[in-house]
């Protein structure tokens, strides 16, 4: 056998008939392209943190809020609302642009590659981002429990203030350690599987 | 269904043997290949409108395609994988067509072991494009396609030759 007579085989084989084409297109779904389950994950997590803010946006109806902490919690809600929308627009460009698959494969590898590295980054200072927001309205929350004198107690108790600023900074580092994990598990695979494919360009 | 729709469909049913031959090239077992030919219609029709008829419609088909398959990876399914065997003992030097076959039988044993980039290589040149031609469609020079096809050849004739067939 040789090149020629594999050619050969392959351009008359009956076997290359057998496929099924759909009837209907709108029937057709992707599932298993690491770009589409990039924007599938994506699109879990677009509604996932909707809630989430819709359930922070409500938290001074769950617990109570001196009315003079209503306006800063509020404009804090604004701020993190904004940079919400920023970011779910700059990730919905994202999600609608990458995936034309009508280039050059090396092109559109190295697209896909960079594409879905930037909106990891740009998922990570999202995060980070609402981080401080949070962390202010939960302390307006903490400052406006309703016993008496224990928030002046807490102010006069160096020990105490020094146990909140430690648990402040392990509640962020927990944060910072949990959106890695969880990138690294629900999109670094599909980043490794698209970069392992371009390495194999190399001379 | 609408026109645009039709049109492709039927573009599709005269093209298939293109998804098929590349089907066959990435994926060993039937369910996969099938996950894969819906994959690759799927991504057909969503790029359809960036066809722009500068090439012809199996040359833009075969990039597309190929794209696809580069970065489709199997279902996670838990089964037993068996290595087939393929058998040798009905076919005599007459009988032409059960040959093709079998050389066919070896070819895609074969080839699953090479790399994505090298199975699109050899499939460009099965299909009778030029060095150049493939590069354009790779991304890379034609002196690069020329070495890497070069390479995927020679791997491939040790893997049939493994498998115990002249070559």
């Amino acid at each position: 056998m040789n090149f020629d007579d594999i050619k050969d085989a392959w351009n008359n084989d009956q076997e290359n008939e057998n496929i099924k084409i759909p009837a209907k297109l709108d029937q057709l779904k992707s599932a298993q392209l690491p770009v589409e389950r990039l924007r599938k994950g994506m699109k879990s997590e677009f509604w996932v943190q909707c809630l989430v803010l819709v359930i922070v946006g409500f938290t001074p109806k769950f617990f109570y809020l001196q009315p003079q902490m209503i306006l800063p919690f509020y404009a804090l809600y604004s701020c993190s609302l904004v940079v919400s929308i920023y970011y779910f627009f700059k990730l919905y460009v994202f999600y609608k642009r990458i995936g034309s698959l009508s280039l050059t494969s090396k092109d559109n590898l190295y697209e896909l590659y960079y594409e879905a590295r930037l909106s990891i980054e740009v998922y990570k200072s999202f995060t980070y981002m609402l981080v401080p927001f949070f962390m202010v309205m939960a302390v307006l929350l903490f400052a406006s429990v309703k016993v008496d004198g224990l928030y002046q107690r807490f102010l006069d108790n160096e020990t105490l203030m020094l146990m909140a600023a430690f648990s402040f900074a392990n509640v962020i580092a927990l944060i910072i350690l949990m959106t890695e994990i969880w990138i690294k598990y629900g999109y670094g695979k599909y980043i490794k599987q698209i970069k392992a494919v371009l390495d194999e360009f190399k001379e | 269904m609408n026109s645009t729709e039709n049109e492709f469909l039927a573009l599709i049913e005269s093209n298939k043997g293109i998804i098929r031959k590349v089907s066959r090239t990435y994926m060993d077992t039937r369910d996969d290949q099938a996950d894969l030919e819906q994959e690759i219609i799927y991504q057909l029709w969503k790029s359809y409108d960036s066809f722009q008829h500068q090439s012809s419609f199996s040359t833009w088909m075969y990039r597309v395609a190929l794209n696809t398959a580069l970065v489709f990876y199997k279902k996670e399914k838990k089964k037993l994988t068996v290595d087939r065997e393929i058998p040798t003992d009905i076919i005599s030097e007459e009988n032409t067509s059960a040959v093709k076959d079998l050389q066919l039988s070896h070819f895609y044993k074969a080839i699953q072991k090479l790399e994505r980039i090298e199975k699109a290589l050899v499939l460009l040149h099965l299909e009778n494009y030029s060095h150049k031609e493939i590069g354009e469609n790779l991304g890379i020079s034609e002196g690069n396609a020329r070495i890497k096809l070069s390479r995927a050849k020679e791997k491939l004739k040790t893997l049939i030759k493994q498998q115990g067939y002249e070559f």
